[in-house]
């Protein structure tokens, strides 16, 4: 197994989690408990096992193709922290290029 | 008052008793003693005495064995884990991400106990995100085991068993990922089933790792647990896993059974829970069973292939909280939800997925393999719940992979995805619950209920019901 090293920055990045330095070291410290432990998995021959998928054997299971209610418009933004005329707000994504 | 859902519909049909006063029971009990218990997040007042009053004035104008074959949960005052989504009643997970977050839709469970005659009146407590094995995650406060509020009632589902040991509710449901059903049952002196994986409709449980995930009961005894059971069990249409035509195994009959006890599970365990379960093992010798020691050698590598596999599903299934559609931003996830989250990341992550990820789930089906090899030869499988009874409040806490291991013992079952019954069996000599964990082969379920039943009926066991009075010293 390759040998352990949690790059904790780039993880959270990952995660889209926000870590203060302190968390930050806190987290690695138990990680690396946590990921010594689980290497006691490297003591185990898997070698030609597959993995399993499911611990039911699993069946398509279709409803009737008929239009069902959803949720309306309201129900759907009524949790919503921020909207503006019945649509959800949401931060920035693309930046105005050129535009000052 | 009356222990159990089965008495208390012996008492309606008696006409003995009004649902109305019932609920109020109950609330005043919630309201004069869940300060020191904290098992309850939100409660059901009003809606819950009138759909009482309906029920009252149901049974005053119709014969009341026709009500009960309508309403087969009649008289059966239930919480909920705070996992379940309740239409227009708040649904938090335990969490500070959805403090405020009131569900549009109901699941599949609350929606067939509400349609069965069962009555909520609250959502209890629990880790956040169902995230551990104390109560003490949780990011409100921590619920305390009402047989001694120095100890954790056991996790994730702590206020379900906190409240049902307490008589503040005579049923609940939780969730089992990894014992958390089971665990907090053993702790607190109750009935707990972690079901089949895939007999119990997940749809509108906030989703945790799915791969493990179930739901189910926490009652007093053994028959609340079967009604319970039966009554939420099977298709919905919106549960990948539940399919059409499920066949639970009739179990009937007294045919002498080959139970197993694994050795694995036994080779650590000591003092009053090891007595305890050598005391099980001896009652159901006395009734006729062979009970024999076997052997699961990979199941010792249960808890490190389970905290490779939650973790990266757990990172998946969190992703969707972004507190733009719902709840509040990533930021107020709680220090274990992040530990989790960062762990999972990481067995997923580019370089690590192999090592990690795949490995974990080729041990798994290693385990898997064992597991149904020795239903070949055995019909039950009989083990501690956990290394210890309960434990007190902040000895794990700062460490996690200690709080981790106490599920040890409960993973096998959700690793394979067999059904796991905790009973209670008697007090440890310093008045806290002990019990042991009997599991069976996919859809055995009736099985454990029988063999519980009638263990329990040969040790005369009476509901364990913590002591209130004691809370006021």
């Amino acid at each position: 197994m390759k040998k352990y090293s949690m790059n904790i920055d780039y993880l959270s990045k990952l995660a889209n989690i926000s870590l203060t330095s302190y968390e930050k070291v806190k987290i690695s410290v138990q990680l690396r408990d946590v990921v010594k432990f689980i290497d006691n998995l490297n003591e185990v021959n898997s070698e030609n096992v597959s993995v399993l998928p499911s611990s039911v054997t699993l069946i398509n299971i279709f409803r009737d193709d008929a239009v069902e209610e959803g949720l309306n418009q309201n129900e759907s933004l009524n949790a919503a922290s921020e909207k503006i005329d019945n649509y959800f707000k949401v931060q920035q994504i693309l930046k105005n290029r050129g535009v000052k | 008052m009356f222990g159990s859902i089965l008495n208390v519909q012996k008492e309606i049909v008696k006409k003995n008793i009004k649902l109305q006063d019932l609920v109020i029971h109950y609330f005043s009990l919630i309201e004069q003693y869940d300060n020191k218990i904290n098992s309850f997040l939100t409660l059901n007042k009003q809606n819950s005495i009138n759909k009482a009053e309906y029920f009252d004035n149901l049974l005053e104008k119709t014969n009341s064995e026709d009500v009960i074959a309508k309403y087969p949960l009649i008289g059966t005052v239930f919480n909920l884990k705070d996992l379940f989504l309740t239409k227009g009643i708040r649904t938090t997970a335990g969490s500070k991400v959805l403090e405020n977050y009131i569900p549009p839709y109901n699941s599949t469970v609350y929606e067939k106990l509400i349609n069965s005659g069962a009555i909520l009146i609250g959502k209890v407590n629990c880790d956040a995100w169902a995230h551990g094995s104390s109560g003490e995650n949780s990011d409100f406060f921590a619920t305390k085991n009402p047989w001694n509020l120095g100890y954790v009632p056991g996790g994730s589902s702590s206020g379900s068993a906190a409240s049902v040991a307490a008589g503040f509710s005579l049923a609940s449901f939780g969730t089992d990922t990894c014992g958390s059903i089971r665990l907090p049952a053993n702790y607190c002196g109750c009935v707990g089933l972690k079901p089949t994986y895939g007999i119990i409709s997940r749809y509108g449980v906030i989703a945790m790792a799915s791969s493990f995930d179930t739901v189910g009961p926490i009652a007093s005894t053994v028959d609340d647990v079967k009604i319970l059971f039966e009554n939420v069990s099977g298709y919905d249409g919106k549960d990948a896993n539940v399919g059409k035509g499920l066949s639970i195994r009739k179990y009937t009959g007294n045919k002498p059974l080959k139970i197993g006890i694994p050795k694995e599970f036994t080779e650590k365990l000591e003092g009053e829970v090891f007595d305890e379960l050598m005391f099980t093992k001896g009652v159901l010798e006395k009734l006729g069973h062979k009970v024999k020691t076997v052997s699961l050698p990979h199941t010792k590598y249960a808890i490190s292939v389970y905290y490779i596999i939650q973790p990266a599903e757990v990172s998946s299934n969190l992703g969707r909280f972004d507190g733009i559609r719902y709840g509040y931003s990533r930021d107020y996830f709680g220090m274990e939800a992040k530990r989790r989250i960062i762990l999972g990341t990481f067995v997923l992550s580019s370089g690590y997925y192999e090592a990690y990820y795949l490995k974990a789930a080729k041990v798994r089906n290693i385990i898997y393999g064992e597991m149904m090899d020795l239903f070949g030869d055995i019909d039950l499988i009989l083990a501690p719940v956990a290394p210890t009874k309960a434990f007190k409040l902040n000895e794990k806490v700062n460490d996690p992979l200690k709080m981790y291991l106490s599920d040890i013992y409960a993973a096998t079952a959700n690793l394979t995805g067999i059904p796991s019954l905790a009973i209670p069996t008697r007090l440890s000599t310093d008045g806290l619950p002990l019990g042991v964990q009997l599991m069976g082969p996919k859809y055995s379920e009736n099985l454990l209920f029988d063999v519980a039943r009638k263990f329990h009926k040969e040790i005369e066991f009476k509901n364990m019901n913590a002591d209130l009075k004691k809370l006021e010293i």
